[in-house]
């Protein structure tokens, strides 16, 4: 087990907005229009992508003046044999292209068998002993290869198995990494409901000292057939519970770096608020 | 593998396949055998309700799929009349095996759509021929490209070669790719307006090109991704599929001489021509 990484070396980036290839080009948000009409509200881009798509004019544009950091969305780091090299490569370079603070995106699997046509989906992990040792083993290993810091994320699911609270069980990668975490607010708050917990079970035990990053969406609550599930819809308007989630982790989490509102998708007049609110409880600069 | 890969594997399928989902939820530890109990357990006690939450999950990825096997999978609705022969490729073995070993869900469809036609669902002549044209096409598209500036090998009989990454070699009875464009030139028609699927009088499927007894030697070849169907002269297809895998140059000779009745200097001349224009290359 490798000692813990010293996290407060790492840049404070503030509050920040998510992008995919092409979203801003589709009518999704422009970081930089955005950020020049409405100053102090956004101050990092978080660019995610696969090895395929690569980055965009967006991405590249910002990245001339502005930090970003780089979400992958094609390695499962359950199965640390999906490292290949010509992967790692490929991403190493587009984080170096873009400046990318560090590297971060969903533990779990993102894809079925081969990168290849029709196998793309977004599973969390199982939470497991082996599954939390993989996956910690996939980002030391990453973390080696490309010399970027990595933060494995809590994925959202409509199926959790396993015998592990989500928790306990990124609580067990990050003990074996001695690195850095991204909770994904959101997607904590669609666990916790699905097991019929409160959304703070679990926080208590859970070491977010190693929070380097806060993702906030919002959410839709659906019905399938009688069954009430979250759908992670990226929608304006955080859940209750996700907020509820926040609150408790920023007072906490005393190596916070980033907080990503991820809202590309949507209006820029509806996501003022949330910017306002997050900015407000984690501004760029400690006064 | 290790557990939790396995397990992922099984939610996929239960996923895709809603019989398969049923089976684990009435006798897991059975049909999940393989796994430890726990997790066997877990998979059957996940609510299939949450499986169902994204309702058009199977039909996008068969749209992925099938974009890679446009005609044959247009031809095969077009013989059966009905969606579900597709969608019936979840309930397969094709299917749970490609996610079971890794595989391609691409090939894993043509594969699919070859048992239907081995078994007799499925008997048109003109699949058979565009099937084998669009999987020789998937599969050069997942062999991988040979790396630049290697020097081609030395011309001795005990140099061992094999067919470059991303070549693959077929015949195909004549008239299968004139096949292959009349059903693109229909998928394209229909594609100007897509509320034909709701109309009892969607334009026909035209009369396809004869296919005739003569057979055409093709390679297909990939290149950044994108990858062209050659036609090539007997003696050349006779040398590339004697090399299913690498081996000698004089069992290769030896081999493409029978099929051209004893021609070896066709033989010869024509894995000379392969070799020169990077088709085969030293193993």
């Amino acid at each position: 087990m490798p000692p813990a990484l010293d996290l407060s070396a790492l840049p404070r980036l503030g509050v920040g907005i998510s992008s995919e290839p092409g979203s801003a080009a589709q009518g999704g948000i422009d970081a930089r229009a955005f950020s020049l009409a409405h100053p102090g509200l956004v101050h990092f881009l978080e660019y995610g992508t696969d090895a395929e798509r690569g980055l965009d004019e967006h991405v590249r544009g910002w990245a001339q003046a502005g930090p970003t950091t780089y979400h992958f969305l094609d390695v499962n780091l359950e199965d640390p044999e999906d490292l290949d090299p010509d992967w790692v490569a490929r991403t190493a370079q587009m984080a170096l292209e873009i400046g990318a603070a560090w590297l971060c995106g969903d533990a779990g699997l993102w894809h079925i068998g081969p990168r290849d046509r029709g196998h793309q989906l977004l599973l969390p992990p199982i939470l497991s002993e082996d599954s939390a040792r993989a996956i910690a083993h996939s980002v030391l290993a990453l973390q080696d290869q490309t010399g970027l810091m990595v933060l494995p994320e809590n994925p959202p699911g409509d199926v959790f198995v396993g015998p592990l609270h989500l928790l306990d069980h990124f609580a067990r990668v990050v003990d074996r990494t001695g690195g850095g975490l991204l909770l994904d607010c959101a997607h904590l708050a669609i666990f916790q409901r699905q097991r019929g917990h409160a959304p703070l079970t679990g926080l208590d035990g859970f070491p977010l000292d190693r929070v380097v990053e806060l993702h906030v969406a919002g959410g839709v609550e659906i019905d399938v057939e009688g069954l009430p599930l979250i759908d992670d819809a990226h929608g304006p308007e955080p859940l209750p519970d996700t907020w509820e989630i926040f609150e408790a982790v920023i007072a906490r989490a005393s190596n916070l770096r980033a907080i990503v509102f991820e809202c590309e998708r949507n209006a820029p007049a509806d996501v003022l608020a949330g910017f306002a609110r997050l900015n407000a409880a984690f501004p760029l600069r400690l006064t | 593998m290790k557990p939790h890969l396995v397990a992922q594997g099984a939610l996929v399928r239960m996923s895709y396949d809603p019989l398969f989902a049923a089976a684990v939820k009435r006798a897991p530890r059975e049909v999940l055998s393989g796994l430890p109990v726990e997790l066997a357990d877990a998979l059957g006690a996940v609510d299939p309700r949450a499986l169902r939450r994204d309702r058009h999950r199977r039909e996008r990825t068969l749209g992925q799929l099938c974009t890679e096997l446009p005609a044959s999978s247009s031809l095969a609705i077009a013989e059966s009349g009905r969606m579900g022969l597709l969608l019936d490729f979840y309930q397969s073995a094709s299917f749970h095996g490609a996610i079971v070993q890794g595989g391609s869900l691409v090939l894993a469809l043509g594969a699919y759509l070859e048992e239907r036609l081995g078994d007799g669902t499925l008997r048109s002549a003109h699949l058979a021929a565009v099937l084998a044209l669009e999987l020789a096409s998937a599969r050069a598209r997942r062999g991988g490209e040979e790396p630049a500036g290697v020097p081609a090998p030395a011309f001795d009989e005990a140099q061992r070669l094999r067919r470059a990454r991303g070549v693959e070699a077929l015949d195909v009875p004549a008239g299968a790719l004139a096949t292959l464009q009349a059903v693109e030139a229909h998928r394209f028609r229909l594609g100007l307006l897509p509320g034909w699927a709701l109309a009892s009088d969607p334009p026909a499927l035209p009369a396809l090109p004869l296919l005739g007894p003569s057979r055409v030697g093709l390679v297909a070849v990939a290149l950044a991704g994108h990858v062209s169907l050659v036609e090539v002269e007997a003696p050349l297809l006779a040398v590339l599929v004697s090399l299913p895998e690498a081996r000698r140059t004089g069992a290769i000779l030896d081999e493409a001489t029978l099929r051209l009745g004893g021609d070896r200097a066709g033989a010869k001349d024509a894995l000379r021509s392969l070799v020169e224009d990077e088709i085969i290359v030293g193993a």
